[in-house]
Formats: C-alpha cells, structure tokens, sequence
C-alpha cells in the first residue's frame, strides 16, 4: 500500500536568498494523524502549500497516494486545504461554503443537502446553513471551514495552523474534536503548529521542523523521551538544559560536568563523545524534591523561589547559586518559597545530546540557551 | 467637571447654543450640504420648473405652465432614436472599458508582486489624464486618420490595402474615445476590489475542486463586482450627459446631451430643460437597473 504522502527531497526558494525548504524528505501512512510543529518560519507552511498544489517548488516530488503530482493542478488533487485563516468565502452563506466541493464536483442537489448536513453535524454545526461567515465567532468559522474540508472525504486534508488562534486552554479539547472526526472519517490529516504542548500527545505521528529541514520525526513519546538534537528537545516538551563536558562514557552511560555539578545520563548516539560539550536535559516532571540531606543520585541543593498553579501540576522553579534556575513539575507537596531543598533525578532521566540541531555548524550553547 | 455642576451650566445656556451643541456632529456636514443645495438641487429643481415652461423664455414663468414639452419631447421620432443611441453608446462604452480595463486591473493586483512597479504602471496610467482636453482629442488625429498610426501599422501589415476612413468622425471614434477616456476610472475601482481579496479564497477553492476559471468566476469575480459596478456606474455618468465628445467625433450622431446643448444654443430653454429631465430620468433609471442587476446587498456584503 502506497503512503498516503510521500515527500522526496523538496527544495523551494523564495528570491534568490531564502530557502524556505531545503531537500525535504518524509512520508505520512495512510489514515495516520500527522502533526508537523515547528517555529514561525520554519517552512512548514510553505511544504503544506506546496503539498496542495497552490505553491510552485523547485525540485524535488511530491507523490500522494503513489502519485506524482507534480504535474497534477491543485483542483484534481482530491486533497483539502485549510489556511490558518479559515478563507470562508464571505459572499456565501454557511451552506453554500460546505457545498462549494460538491458543486464543484457536479454532485446532485439532494445529494449535496444530504453531505452537507452530515459535515455540519460532524463539527456540530447543525442548524447555521443559513448564516453568513460574518454572522459567526471565530470558533463557529474554524468549524464550517472544517466541515468545507471534509466534505466528500477528501483522501489527505491539510490544516495549517488550526490551533494559533484558539485559546490556550481550547488547544486541547479542539485537538480531541479534530482526533474524534479523524477517527469518524478514516482519512489522513496533516496540521501544523508552532504552539510546543497542547494536545500534541494526540498525534500519531510528529514530526519537528526547524527552518527549513526536518529536525526528528516519530511517535511523540519517541521524541519526548529519546530526542535526537537539542532543538528537537527543546521544541517538544519542557526541558532543562545545561552545557558540559563529558568527563566519562561507558557504553550508553555517561557522566557530563556542568556549572551545578557532575551529573550521569543516558547517551543514545554512536561514537565517542568524551571530552565534548554536549547538552545535558531532563525533563520538569522528571525531577524529584526531596529535603537536603537525603542521599540520591544526580542531586543537589537548590533554593525555591517561586511555584505557579497549573491545574494538573504545580510548577516549582528553584534556584541554584549563580542564578541557574530549574523548573521541576510535580503535585503540591508542602514546600515554602524561599526554603532550600535537594533536587534530583534518576540518572535514566538524564538526556544527553551532542548535536544542537540537523542544521550544520550551529553552537551548542546557543542552541541551548535559545540564543 | 462633576455631574451636577455639568447640568447647572447647562441649565444656564440659551436654547441655541444648546441645540447646536446637541446636534453638533450633523452640523459637520453643514458646509458640504449648503454647497449642495446651492448649485445642485436648486438649479435642478429649476430646470425642472422651466421645462414646464413654452416659448423662448430663460427665467420660470408661472403664468405659462404646460405639459407641451415633454408632448413634444414624446411625440418625435427622433427622440427614441436619439435615446437609443445615446443609451447605446453609453452601454457599449461601459462593456467595452469594462473589457480592457479588466484584464488590466487583474494583471496589476494579482501578477505584479513588485510594489514599485505597481506604482510605476499607476503612474503610468494617470500621466495622460494631465495633459489638456483639448491636446489629448485633437492628438487623436494623428492616431485614427487616414494618415494615422492604426492606418499605418494595419497597412504596413498587408491587413488592408486601402486607409480605413470609418475611424474618424464616426461612432466608433466617439467609442474608442469614451473607453479611453473612462478607462481609469474603470481600472482603479477594480483594482481596489481586487487587492481586497484574500489570495487564500482562491486557493482553498482551488484544492476544493475548482479549475482556474471556475475559482476565477465563483471567488475572483464575484467578489470583484463591487468595484465593476462602481466602474460602470463611472462610465454611465460621464457618457450619458457628454455633449463635446460628440459633437466633435461622432459626425454627427444625435445624442441626448447635443440636443439638449442645441435647444439652448436656440434660447429654448424649455425645450432644452424638458430633455434635460429626460437626461436625468435615463441616467438614474440606468444606475438603477445597475444597482438592481447586480443585487448591490449581495455586492457588497458585510
């Protein structure tokens, strides 16, 4: 069975000077929940763009469902596209809006009323066909732009961005919304998103993109746990990171000494990395606050200086000497601000990487530190 | 100011100045209304009065009041034949720039990316609108003659053996003169439509199902129609009352605003009133079947 998108070695240039896309290459299985995160300008719009047919590249093939469409125009893609924008087509009413596929397709009118009904009732719409786009929230507008999209089941559908201008604690039921429909209809969805947590746990599928280039791609689980470079860390999950230098290196473990101390973690690269500045990460709901004193590995003392109520977790940011900080996410535990405390985690927890990024030549440190 | 201490100056004020600063925002307007009323409703409604008028009389007399005029006006032949020439022309300008002026505005809103030389183009379109009138018709001379540009380069092309002589002082120099004048006035308000629209709607009718020209007529266009509406409305005011025009290009041709322009020459101004109401009852029946054609709510929806 073919992928549903099959992506080989895509170049596209805006000018002479930007290269939005440079030589990428993926594939998206069929009926799989895709989700591509990534910075602004990463270029992850411009591979949905060139995707859909609406944007010209400069080498490389897209094939969808085994074909190459490369000479195949936007409208006989059996593909759908929805800009971060929604596009709703302001002179036509809700209805007329779902219809536009069908009539474009010369479905019969009975036809159309009965699809149409279908998709407004799969995003919960049922009743608005005769609203204008201009008489709907924001909300309301996403939805009939979905339901546009899925009308006639279209075999790839392609959302960018949906989540950017939903609130920050919608992104996640609107994730389930969009998983629940995916599963309804059985076709394969790609979204974008630069926003780093919510819902991303949903996808099948994950793949990071930093300008340009494919960073990691895989289950989110995967990437959360065993990230590749240190871009790809720092893009999914919250992490702490610190620079240092392997002092030691047996087998996956290795022992990296940093500004707070010598710490030991797990290595999952090949070759020989001692000497070398890497990134040492682990993860907030990682780490372990235990009273000083107590005897644990990778441990030491920190002061805490603040706590922020998240609603699942409470986020304790403590502080070392030298004003490095750690985020540690845990329950409420009685704890005082201003106290200090030992904090610590198993040494399989610790993450260690040596590549900053895919992209060549970048400095560890600055890739780091967000620099 | 408190509240209270508010309402007791306000107690105080003479009702003028109260009224006046009551209704202060439509006395904004005021200046701009005066004008209006001065030298555009009242001369109309005079030219309405005198057109009830008989004789050769300038100033409404209203012990001569009579129907006559517009009988007169009805009972000649030519009066329908001018009316369909005149509405014929006028029509046949307004599609004719529409045309050219289309393609012109797409090309500038939609393939020319480079602002500058957007800008360049506009410029380029204005320039000619600032030489004189009178240069810009007579230059047509030396285009349309028989010793004309167009002349010469269809018949160095081997298209025709003999000069074509129908360019000049005929309908069809009085048309390509209106659609060259009018042109402007066509492209810009299509161009500002144009550039109003999201490029994402055509994309997204495109991955929909929709081939270049079935996006081009159900989203570009359709959403275009208020700028082509205004174009043509442009065309219609212009054309629709232009007497020089005529009477220098079109050999001859009668139109409504030439014989209005006659019977004044003639010191008949009723009669010249009467086809002047005629004038403007055409020109506000036109823009009526415009605006009704075109479903101006749909036009400009919200």
């Amino acid at each position: 069975m073919p992928s549903a998108l099959s992506v080989k070695s895509l170049v596209k240039r805006y000018g002479r000077n930007v290269l939005a896309l440079n030589g990428v290459s993926f594939e998206v299985d069929k009926g799989d929940f895709f989700v591509i995160i990534g910075p602004s300008g990463c270029g992850k719009s411009t591979l949905l763009r060139c995707v859909a047919g609406i944007l010209d590249y400069d080498s490389g093939d897209i094939y969808i469902d085994g074909r190459n469409v490369k000479d195949v125009p936007a409208h006989k893609r059996n593909i759908s596209y929805m800009p971060e924008t929604y596009a709703l087509f302001p002179h036509m009413r809700v209805y007329d809006n779902v219809a536009f596929r069908l009539r474009m397709h010369n479905f019969d009118e009975s036809e159309i009323k009965k699809e149409v009904k279908r998709a407004l009732e799969l995003v919960g719409l049922a009743g608005f066909e005769e609203r204008w786009p201009s008489e709907l929230s924001g909300g309301q507008r996403q939805r009939v732009a979905l339901a546009r999209a899925v009308v006639a089941n279209p075999s790839l559908l392609l959302l960018d961005e949906p989540l950017s201008h939903v609130d920050y604690r919608l992104q996640r039921k609107l994730m389930e919304d969009f998983k629940n429909i995916h599963k309804n209809l059985g076709n394969t969805w790609i979204l974008t998103t630069h926003i780093q947590e919510q819902g991303l746990s949903l996808a099948d599928t994950l793949m990071v993109m930093n300008v340009g280039v494919i960073e990691q791609k895989g289950k989110p689980h995967e990437i959360y746990e065993s990230p590749r470079t240190v871009f790809a860390a720092r893009f999914v999950g919250d992490i702490n990171l610190y620079s240092g230098q392997v002092v030691e290196q047996k087998g996956e473990f290795c022992i990296v000494k940093t500004n707070l101390g010598e710490f030991k973690g797990i290595y999952k690269g090949t070759g020989e990395i001692v000497g070398r500045t890497v990134a040492y990460g682990v993860r907030p709901n990682h780490i372990l606050i235990s009273p000083v004193g107590e005897h644990r590995e990778n441990s030491f003392k920190a002061r805490l200086i603040s706590a922020y109520y998240f609603g699942e977790f409470i986020e304790y940011i403590f502080e070392v000497t030298g004003g490095v900080q750690v985020k540690v996410h845990a329950d409420p535990m009685p704890v005082k601000i201003g106290e200090e405390y030992a904090v610590s985690w198993d040494t399989v927890r610790g993450i260690i990487l040596d590549k900053p990024s895919v992209i060549e030549g970048l400095n560890i440190e600055d890739v780091i530190y967000g620099r | 100011m408190t509240e209270e201490r508010r309402s007791e100056a306000e107690k105080r004020e003479s009702p003028l100045i109260t009224f006046v600063r009551k209704n202060a925002r439509y006395f904004l307007i005021l200046p701009p209304l005066i004008v209006v009323i001065l030298f555009l409703v009242v001369p109309s409604l005079m030219i309405l009065l005198l057109s009830f008028n008989k004789g050769s009389v300038t100033r409404f007399d209203p012990t001569k009041i009579s129907i006559d005029n517009f009988i007169a006006v009805f009972s000649r032949p030519s009066t329908y034949i001018i009316l369909r020439d005149t509405l014929g022309m006028s029509v046949l300008a307004a599609l004719v720039t529409l045309l050219v002026a289309y393609p012109v505005a797409y090309f500038l809103s939609f393939k020319i990316q480079n602002f500058q030389l957007q800008g360049i183009i506009t410029f380029m379109l204005v320039a000619p609108y600032w030489v004189d009138w009178s240069i810009r018709s007579i230059s047509w001379l030396s285009i349309l003659g028989e010793k004309g540009l167009v002349n010469y380069v269809l018949m160095s092309l081997g298209l025709i053996k003999q000069p074509l002589s129908e360019l000049l002082f005929t309908r069809w120099t009085l048309l390509i003169i209106w659609v060259q004048t009018n042109l402007l006035f066509m492209i810009f308000p299509i161009y500002l439509s144009l550039t109003l629209i999201d490029p994402d709607l055509i994309n997204v009718a495109r991955t929909l199902g929709a081939s270049p020209f079935k996006a081009f007529t159900k989203i570009t266009f359709r959403l275009s129609l208020p700028g082509v509406v205004i174009g043509i409305i442009f065309v219609f005011i212009s054309t629709l009352g232009d007497y020089v025009t005529p009477a220098l290009w079109a050999g001859g041709l009668q139109m409504l605003g030439l014989t209005v322009q006659n019977y004044a020459w003639h010191f008949n101004w009723p009669m010249a009133a009467a086809y002047s109401v005629l004038l403007l009852a055409v020109t506000l029946g036109v823009i009526w079947i415009v605006l009704r054609f075109a479903n101006i709510k749909q036009v400009f929806y919200k």
